[in-house]
C-alpha cells in the first residue's frame, strides 16, 4: 500500500466517524460540529443522537463516571453535575436553566430534565430541558387542567419509538372514585387521555423511572365486612407498551399502618427499585430492595437506618455506585452520603432550601429539534390564560 | 480435522501470505464467515489490508485469544496496558488499523482504535482538530461564526487548573487563585462566568469580560485591579479585587 497523508475525511466511511463520535463527551461533539459541514451534519442527526445516548449509557455502567445532577441553593438556586467519586467532585456548573425558582424537577432521562412549574395555580406547566446544550421546550397545555387534590408525574423514554413521554396522574377531589390519566409524547407533541387504572394515588411523590417504566405507590380500598382497609402496591406504567402493570410490595408493607410512610427510589444503577418505609414514629426507616426487578420473591429488607442525631429522619434520595445512600437531611437540606453498613457519614457541603439529586447522563437530545413557532406558542397559551 | 492447530492462509493486498491459527484468524468476523462458507483449504484474500497492517492485527488477535484462553498468564490490567502500547503508533498506521478492523469486523480492535482517536479529539479546539487530522474547513466565515454561536455551550471553559469558584462576591472582595502561566483562568462566581483571556495580559487589563446568566439580570462585577505574584515553578497567584457596580 502506498503511503498517504492522513486525510481524515477522504477515506473513512461514515460509520467509522460515527463510531468515534459515539465515544466523545457532549462538549467535544459541540466543538466537532464547528470543524466542518460534513461533521456537523453527521452529528446533528437524530439517529446518531440516539446511538450516542445508548453508547454513553453503556459506558456509564462499565466505567466509574456516574454523574449526579444536583439542584440546591440558599439564596439562589444552583444547578450542577457531580461525579460519583470519593469527594463528589463538581463536574460542571450548569449556568443555563430556563426557569426561576418556581420549578420542581420531575426527573431526568438520557440527559433531559423534566421540570414542572407551580406558578400558575390552575395549570401545571411542564418543560423539557437539556442543560448542557442549553435547549428547552415548553410542553403544550395538558387536556385536563384543574387544581388537583393529588398529582403525580413521571418522565421516561420509549426506546421502541425513540420518544420521550410524560405521565400525569391526578385526582381532582378527595371523594372522586377514579384518578385521571394523561400521557404526553414528545414526538407527537401532544397529550392524550388514557383509561385510568383502578388504583388510587398514595402520595404526591414524583414517579421513579427505571427499566423504561415509571413507578409510584398506589392503593386500593378493600371492604372487609363494612370496614375499609388500604392495600398498597407499586404501580408501573411501561413507556414502551403504554400499559399499566402491578408490582406487589413485600407482604409487610401491603397493609401499612397510617402513621407509617413509604416511597420508591431507584436501585442498582437504575435497573431496579427500592422502597423506603418510615416507621410510625419516624425514628427509623427500613430499606427494602427488589433484588431482581419484577420478581416479588426477591424483596429483601437490606438496611435499617436510625436517625442522624436529633434531627428528624432524612429523606433517602438514592444509591451511589459504591452502595452508599444519598440522604437529604430534614432541617438543613444537606446532602450526605451514608454507608448503610458502617454508618459512616460523608457530608458534601451541598446545602440549600431545596435540594434535589438524581442520576444523570450527558446527551445531545433536543439538539436536532427545531424549536419552532409551535413550541413557543405553547408558552403563549399559558400567558394568555394567566392574564384573563 | 477440528484440532486447535488448524491453520488458515491469508493473502494481503501486497501479495504477502500469512499462515495463522484458526482461533486467531476467526477473531475477524469477516474471515470467520468466509472460512465457514467457503473452501477451508483455500487462501483467503484480504483485499484491502497490507502486509504490515495485517501483521500487527494478527499480533493483537493472538494476544487476545491467548489471554482469553488462559494460554498466557496476563492480568486484565496488563492486557489493558498492552493495548495502550499497541495503539502508540503514527497516525497513518492508526487510521489504517481502524479501516482494517472495520473491514475485517474485529469489534474489540475497532473499539480500541476509535477510542484512541476520540481521546485525540477530546479537549481540542476546532482549529486544533482540523490541524491534527488535516481536515479542510468548508465553512464560510459567516457560517462558521453562526455555528460557533449556536454551539456556544461547548466552548465554556470550566474546570482544570486555574478554575476557582467564588461562592459570594460582595463589595470589595479579595479573592485569589493559583494557576500556571500557560492556562486560561476561569473564575466562576455565583452564576456568572468571569473569564480571563490570557494570563500574560492580565496585569495590563483594567476590566475583564463578564458573562451574565441569560434570564436573570445580575449585577455586573467589574474588576478593580489584579495583582500577580510569582509563587515559583511556573505558577502565579492572582489576586482579584472586585467591586460591585449597581
Amino acid at each position: 500500500m502506498m503511503s498517504k497523508l492522513a486525510m481524515f475525511p477522504y477515506y473513512f466511511p461514515e460509520e467509522i466517524f460515527l463510531e468515534i463520535f459515539c465515544k466523545l463527551p457532549v462538549k467535544s461533539l459541540g466543538k466537532c460540529m464547528c470543524v466542518s459541514k460534513s461533521w456537523n451534519s453527521l452529528i446533528k442527526n437524530p439517529y446518531f443522537i440516539s446511538s450516542h445516548v445508548s453508547h454513553q449509557s453503556k459506558l456509564r455502567r462499565t466505567n466509574d463516571n456516574n454523574l449526579f445532577f444536583v439542584m440546591t441553593g440558599r439564596h439562589e438556586v444552583e444547578y450542577s453535575l457531580h461525579s460519583d467519586d470519593q469527594e463528589f467532585r463538581k463536574y460542571a456548573q450548569l449556568e443555563y436553566m430556563p426557569f426561576d425558582n418556581h420549578h420542581s424537577i420531575v426527573g431526568a432521562c438520557n440527559g433531559l430534565l423534566c421540570l414542572m412549574d407551580f406558578q400558575f395555580s390552575f395549570d401545571s406547566i411542564f418543560i423539557l430541558c437539556n442543560p448542557i446544550i442549553r435547549k428547552s421546550i415548553t410542553l403544550p397545555k395538558p387536556c385536563l387542567s384543574s387544581l388537583p387534590y393529588k398529582i403525580s408525574v413521571g418522565f421516561g423514554f420509549d426506546s421502541a419509538q425513540n420518544d420521550y413521554k410524560l405521565l400525569k396522574i391526578t385526582k381532582k377531589g378527595v371523594l372522586d372514585k377514579y384518578v385521571e390519566v394523561e400521557l404526553y409524547s414528545l414526538k407527537r407533541n401532544c397529550w392524550k387521555i388514557l383509561a385510568p387504572p383502578k388504583y388510587d394515588l398514595y402520595s404526591d411523590d414524583f414517579m421513579v423511572y427505571v427499566n423504561e417504566t415509571v413507578h409510584w405507590i398506589a392503593y386500593e380500598r378493600v371492604n372487609n365486612e363494612g370496614s375499609y382497609s388500604c392495600k398498597l402496591l407499586i404501580l408501573g406504567f411501561d413507556m414502551r407498551d403504554d400499559v399499566f402493570k402491578e408490582i406487589m410490595l413485600p407482604e409487610r408493607l401491603r397493609n401499612l399502618p397510617h402513621q407509617s410512610e413509604i416511597y420508591v427510589i431507584p436501585y442498582d444503577e437504575l435497573s431496579s427499585i427500592a422502597v423506603i418505609e418510615l416507621g410510625s414514629l419516624h425514628a427509623e426507616c427500613d430499606i427494602w430492595v427488589m433484588k431482581k426487578y419484577g420478581v416479588v420473591e426477591t424483596w429483601t429488607k437490606m438496611y435499617s437506618l436510625g436517625k442522624l442525631g436529633t434531627e428528624p429522619m432524612p429523606r433517602v434520595l438514592g444509591f451511589r455506585k459504591n452502595g452508599d445512600l444519598m440522604l437529604r437531611t430534614y432541617d438543613n437540606l444537606r446532602l450526605v452520603s451514608r454507608d448503610p453498613e458502617s454508618h459512616e457519614i460523608d457530608y458534601f457541603g451541598i446545602q440549600g432550601r431545596r435540594t434535589y439529586v438524581c442520576n444523570y447522563t450527558e446527551s445531545l437530545v433536543l439538539l436536532d429539534r427545531v424549536i419552532d413557532g409551535a413550541m413557543t406558542e405553547n408558552r403563549a397559551n399559558y400567558a394568555d390564560k394567566a392574564n384573563r | 480435522m477440528g484440532s486447535t492447530s488448524t491453520k488458515i492462509k491469508l493473502r494481503t493486498s501486497d501479495q504477502k501470505v500469512f499462515e495463522v491459527e484458526k482461533a486467531v484468524a476467526v477473531q475477524s468476523q469477516t474471515i470467520k464467515y468466509i472460512y465457514e462458507n467457503g473452501c477451508p483449504d483455500s487462501v483467503i484474500h484480504v483485499h484491502s489490508v497490507s502486509g504490515d497492517i495485517l501483521s500487527k492485527i494478527l499480533d493483537y488477535c493472538k494476544k487476545h485469544v491467548n489471554s482469553a484462553a488462559g494460554k498466557e498468564d496476563i492480568s486484565p490490567e496488563e492486557l489493558y496496558e498492552w493495548d495502550a502500547n499497541f495503539v502508540k503508533v503514527d497516525q497513518n498506521t492508526l487510521f489504517d488499523l481502524i479501516l482494517a478492523a472495520n473491514c475485517l469486523k474485529i469489534e474489540s480492535l475497532l473499539d480500541l482504535t476509535c477510542q484512541t482517536v476520540a481521546n485525540m479529539i477530546k479537549g481540542k479546539r476546532p482549529e486544533e482538530i482540523r490541524t491534527t487530522f488535516n481536515i479542510k474547513n468548508d465553512y464560510t466565515i459567516e457560517a462558521e461564526e453562526a455555528v460557533r454561536r449556536e454551539n456556544k455551550w461547548a466552548f465554556d471553559m470550566l474546570g482544570g487548573v486555574g478554575t476557582m469558584v467564588i461562592e459570594e462576591l460582595a463589595d470589595d472582595t479579595m479573592s485569589k487563585c493559583v494557576t500556571n502561566t500557560k492556562s486560561r483562568v476561569c473564575v466562576i462566581a455565583a452564576n456568572q462566568i468571569v473569564m480571563m483571556r490570557s494570563i500574560s495580559k492580565l496585569a495590563n487589563k483594567k476590566s475583564i469580560d463578564v458573562y451574565k446568566q441569560p434570564q436573570n439580570p445580575t449585577t455586573p462585577r467589574i474588576k478593580e485591579s489584579v495583582k500577580q505574584r510569582n509563587v515559583g515553578t511556573g505558577f502565579i497567584e492572582l489576586f482579584f479585587h472586585f467591586k460591585c457596580k449597581m
